[in-house]
Order: C-alpha cells, then structure tokens, then sequence
C-alpha cells in the first residue's frame, strides 16, 4: 500500500467514527426522538442480541438464500439467452424490440402481478428476484457477446476452430468483462428485491425484521438490521470487486 | 469444421503448390459491381517465397483472402496441394495486418500459442505442447515474455507472438499480409531476417505482402508487382540474390539496386 492509500483508509475510518459520534450525539441528547433513532450503543446491543439467539444467523441465511437462487437462475438464463440473442443477428432483430420495452421496467413492478399469480410465495419470492436480476446480467451478456473483436472470428476460421470452441475460447472470455458488470449489478439488484418481497410474505429474513421491529417501535432492533443489511452489502460487494480484479487481471496494466 | 481434401496429392516436385488460375474477385455495389481483383494467375512452388507489392488499395489484402479461403473469387479458381480451396485451412496460417486485433487479449503470451495446439486434431499430451510452446517462443524470441499478456507487449513483440502462434499449426503456407508496417526500421529489420531464418528452415512456403520494394526483393524468391482499378498483376521478377541475405550488403548489391528500380516503375509514384 502507498501512503497515500493508508492515509486514505485512515480518513474513511475517521470519517465513520464522526458519523457514529453524530449519531450517538443526536439520540443521546434527544435532537431525534429516540422512538426514531436510538443511541448507537443501543442498536448495537440489539445487534449482539441476536447474533447470541442466533436469530440473526437464521435472518441471514433465510435472505441470502433466497436471493442467490433467484440471482442463480437470473445468471444461467441471462448469460444463455445473451449469448444466444448476441451471437445470431436474427434473433436479435426479433427479440430486441421486446427487450427495450421490458428493459425499463422497475422490477418493483413485477410484484403485484407475481403475487396475483403466485401468491405470498417462496416461488414468488424467488421468481421476482429471478425476474428482477434477470436484465443487467442480459443486456449486458448481448453487449459483450455482439462486440466481440470480428477478426476474432476470422482467426478462428484460419485455425478451424469448431463453433464450440468458438464460444468457448472466444465469444464468452471476450465478454467477461462485460458480462461481470452485469452480473454485479444483478446482484445488488437481487438483495433489494429479496429483501423487500420478504417483507410482503411471511419468510424469515433480515428483511422481515425490519419491518417487524420498526411495526413494534423497537428502534434498537430495526438499526441493528440496517445496519447487518449494509454489513451484507459490504461483504458482497468486496467479494465481487476480488473476484473482478482476478477475472480481468488482462485488461490492466502491469 | 472440414478441411480441403487434397484429391490428387502433388507429388510431382514440379507442380506447383498453389495456383491462382484466373481469378477475379467483385463485390455487388449501387450501379452494379465493383472489379476488386482481374484476372489474377500466379503459380507458386512448395518451399517459394513470393512477396506482393502494391500500392495501398490495389487489392492485395484481397488477394491473400482468396489465397487463405477467407473469401471465394467470383471468377476462376485457386489450387492448394491439388485440392480446389474452399474454406480457411489450417494448412495456410494467415498473419493478420492488425495484430493487436487477432490475438487473444485475455490470454498471455504462452496461453495464445496454446490455442493453435489445443485445437489441433493431432492429441498431444500437455508436457510435449509446453515443450513445443517453449521452443516456438524461444525461436521468435518471446521466451522472456511467455508469461505477459498480449496488452503488455509492443507492437513487435504481439506481431512476433502472431506468427508464433501461426508456426503452431506447422501450415505448409504462411500467409502474412504487411506484417511489419507499423514496425519501427529496427524492430522490422530484426524481423525480417527472423522470418527469412524461419523459412529456410522450416522450408515453409510464404506469400508476403509489402507496400515496401526493398522488403519484397530482400525477402523474395520472386516479388510480384500489382496494379490498381481492378487490381491485377504487372510483373513478376525473379530475385536471384544469394542467402543468407544481408541487410547492409544484400541492400547494396548493384543486382539489388537493379530489381528496385525495375519495379520502382510499376507502383503508383505516390504512396
Ligand atoms: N467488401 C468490400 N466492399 C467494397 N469494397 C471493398 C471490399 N473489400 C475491399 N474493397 C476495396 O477493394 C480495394 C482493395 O482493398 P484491399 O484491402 O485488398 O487493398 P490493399 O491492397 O490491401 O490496401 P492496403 O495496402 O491499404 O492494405 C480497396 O479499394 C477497397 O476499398
Ligand atoms: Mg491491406
């Protein structure tokens, strides 16, 4: 790290520890009611609470796992059918129209009707995500697959490359680059829908707490869960961020 | 995909390698079609270096596209070991003009060779293919680089790493369509005695194209001179300069200085 770094991640850590000193400054001398913003103190006990009764575990893996299947589903059916649709002009022609239309769409929107046909479901739950995180991951894949560099192709005709090889050599490494914005961006999309369908049904999830705590005026625990979701979202996204780092180690320099 | 089947293998050592028998090449345009290629023949002999000149625009990329089966000519035929040429073959490496553009980005320099091995027919276990990488990068002298990613490289080192990756496929033909015209007088005097080395060696044969006189005749078995609007052949020379050629005494032969200027008078004035 160079200096300049750590003296970067110092001032981030300052200017956290500020927002926490603000915070605790506001609910302790009343500026904010404290039925709205408990001391920070509070919502962390409230925090420590849970993770003792293992109900925050549980509210974890209930969100989480709702959302990677709906995002897992988003990710085998974007990626399939962006490459189909990038790869043939034809299909293309047919089906983009259509895309732009639906592209557009908040995925917020969808709910009503996957409720309507599918009730408070966990298939709902999960068809939503799914639908939701489907778009980014798609648009992205055809992006990346109709911009593959077309010598490309002709250098693999010159070596008889077979069509799979094709895809699997050329198409798919080509749009990785692309294809892992989207799906990043699906990913985030994915933990607001899962967290907010969990509040419509009755699923177990951090989510749900949320919402109950806030219903009960409990404010230490409804913090405690707000903060655990931008702790979830961290997490994710550093991860995410590694995984990038490594999949695209060839585009940077040195 | 299928390779072009030689019907009758040439087994005489006289008859030619490639025949390019009158060949036209043109495309559809608004007010009926424009003649790119005319009435091209050139027969070119197993082991022959043939380079082309021509002034930019005068069809010559064309040309080596016909040759690599890249495009089929709209008149005439083109031969390839006794067997009409109808798609791209592994036989014919092609060494594209842009080679920032034809290599694989993502992959580093010994993974780009690997692909023309990984796709090979022929199953090799994966320590004969490093051993085959190793010696390919080692012969066009990237063996420092092996583990570098195309972006990483210059412009000679990626041009190096093409032709590499072409030697590869072991094709009987190199294909290479101005491959050292971004190259800097150096990097591309270097190079040119390399791929003269490679030849001789590997007794491969090469159509090279140039819009350089100089280079085609130090290169050359014979240079072939081309026209423009339509593109067509003007003249054919036959070098008869001895091996290995010199970059400062090959270049200063009175023979030399003759060749250059018998085709100086068959390219445009201005290119
Ligand atoms: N598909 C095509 N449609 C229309 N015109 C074409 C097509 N392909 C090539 N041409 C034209 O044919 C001519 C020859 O092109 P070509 O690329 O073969 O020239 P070149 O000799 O390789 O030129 P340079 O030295 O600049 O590379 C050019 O005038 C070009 O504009
Ligand atoms: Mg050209």
């Amino acid at each position: 790290m160079t200096a300049r770094a750590i003296l970067l991640n110092i001032g981030s850590v300052v200017v956290l520890l500020l927002f926490l000193a603000l915070w605790q400054f506001a609910a302790v001398t009343d500026l904010v009611s404290r039925v709205f913003l408990p001391p920070v103190t509070d919502a962390f006990d409230a925090l420590w609470r849970q993770v003792e009764d293992g109900s925050l575990v549980q509210a974890i893996l209930g969100t989480t796992g709702r959302m990677l299947v709906g995002f897992a589903f988003a990710v085998v059916v974007g990626c399939g059918f962006g490459l189909l649709i990038g790869l043939s002009p034809t299909v293309r022609a047919y089906i983009e129209p259509s895309l732009e239309f639906l592209r557009p769409l908040p995925a917020s929107a969808i709910i009503p009707v996957a409720i309507l046909m599918l009730g408070l479901t966990k298939t709902m739950i999960i068809f939503v995500i799914a639908f939701g995180s489907l778009w980014p991951i798609l648009l992205a894949t055809i992006q990346g697959v109709k911009s593959v560099e077309p010598r490309l192709f002709e250098m693999a005709r010159t070596m008889e490359l077979s069509s799979r090889e094709v895809i699997t050599s050329i198409v798919l490494p080509s749009a990785v680059p692309d294809i892992f914005a989207g799906v990043r961006l699906g990913l985030t999309v994915s933990l607001i829908l899962a967290v907010i369908t969990e509040m419509m049904s009755a699923e177990v999830g951090l989510g749900a707490n949320i919402l109950h705590a806030a219903r009960s005026f409990n404010s230490p625990d409804l913090f405690a869960g707000v903060i655990t979701l931008g702790l979830l979202g961290l997490v994710i996204n550093a991860i995410m961020e590694t995984a990038q780092r490594h999949l695209t180690r060839w585009q940077q320099d040195y | 995909m299928v390779q072009d089947k030689p019907m009758q293998r040439a087994t005489d050592m006289q008859s030619p390698l490639l025949s390019i028998e009158n060949v036209s090449f043109s495309v559809p345009v608004a007010q009926g079609k424009l003649t790119i290629l005319q009435n091209i023949s050139l027969n070119v002999r197993q082991g022959e270096f043939v380079s082309i000149i021509g002034g930019s625009g005068c069809g010559k990329t064309t040309l080596l596209r016909l040759i690599g089966g890249l495009n089929r000519p709209t008149e005439g035929r083109l031969m390839f070991d006794g067997a009409p040429i109808e798609q791209p073959s592994r036989r014919r490496a092609v060494v594209f003009q842009d080679y920032s553009k034809a290599l694989l980005p993502w992959r580093t320099v010994t993974s780009n060779v690997q692909l023309a091995l990984d796709t090979d027919p022929t199953p090799r276990d994966a320590a004969t293919k490093k051993k085959i990488i190793g010696r390919l990068l080692e012969q066009v002298g990237l063996a420092e680089a092996a583990d570098r990613f195309p972006r990483q490289l210059s412009g000679g080192m990626q041009q190096r790493l093409q032709i590499a990756r072409c030697l590869a496929l072991e094709p009987k033909m190199l294909l290479m369509d101005e491959p050292f015209g971004a190259l800097d007088a150096m990097t591309r005097q270097t190079l040119q005695d390399e791929i003269a080395k490679l030849a001789k060696e590997t007794g491969m044969t090469v159509i090279f194209i140039t819009h350089d006189i100089e280079e085609a005749i130090y290169l050359g078995d014979r240079v072939c001179a081309m026209e423009s609007r339509p593109g067509r052949i003007s003249a054919v020379l036959d070098i008869d300069l001895k091996f290995p050629r010199d970059q400062l005494t090959t270049r200063e032969d009175e023979q030399f200085l003759r060749y250059r200027h018998e085709l100086f008078q068959y390219l445009p004035k201005k290119h």
